[in-house]
């Protein structure tokens, strides 16, 4: 298997992070609403366990 | 050719698993800890439907049913299969919010249903090569297992 890369967290990071933020700007209706971690947890925490796993991955 | 057991597209299939994962997960363990039901009279033209579904007590099985498939993605336990059930789910959600009330706040909420379950089955959609076939013969599941053990 192809060894993780720099990179490869970047893009999952740029990937994971952007769609978090547009995930917060509708469900808060562009500012209009609360901010809710109902919300934007499940991007924003799947991202986390993500990075963790290919850290743990990369180490191996 | 990109393999999708490879780095990075392994891992970025690993994200939008858990993150549908915890999607469900959140939604299904809201109602099963908390008893958690939303005003479905604020629900605009859902409203009535959502309540029929909860007076007849399938809204309560389809959150039970959330909690088993975001367990069976997060554990990535049978997820092809997980992931044909939730489709069944991403199309009512997808509909009832993009063409039944599509105020935007839903129409993002379909969006992003259709948008999840749709690129993990394609992620998955090696598994599924077998079933496009345009003419299919009866084929026992127990065949396809014995016939399966014989290909490994």
């Amino acid at each position: 298997m192809e060894k993780i890369r720099p990179g490869h967290f970047a893009l999952i990071t740029l990937i994971a992070l952007s769609w978090t933020l547009v995930v917060i700007g509708f469900s808060t209706s562009m500012g209009e609403r609360p901010l809710r971690m109902y919300d934007w947890g499940p991007p924003f925490f799947s991202w986390l366990v993500t990075v963790a796993w290919m850290l743990y991955e990369r180490r191996k | 050719m990109v393999q999708a057991g490879e780095s990075p597209w392994k891992y970025l299939v690993m994200w939008l698993r858990i993150y549908f994962a915890f999607h469900y997960l959140k939604s299904g363990l809201y109602f099963v800890i908390f008893d958690y039901v939303p005003d479905f009279s604020r629900a605009g033209a859902v409203g009535p439907y959502l309540n029929e579904m909860h007076n007849i007590g399938f809204y309560p099985l389809v959150k039970y049913l959330e909690v088993v498939l975001g367990a069976m993605l997060l554990f990535n336990r049978f997820v092809p299969l997980a992931l044909i059930v939730m489709a069944g789910i991403t199309v009512q959600i997808s509909y009832l919010n993009l063409v039944v009330s599509p105020h935007p706040r839903q129409k993002f909420t379909g969006t992003q249903e259709l948008l999840l379950n749709g690129s993990l089955l394609l992620a998955y959609g090696g598994y599924y090569a077998n079933y496009l076939k345009a003419k299919a013969g009866p084929y026992f599941l127990w065949e396809g297992f014995r016939n399966r053990k014989n290909i490994s």
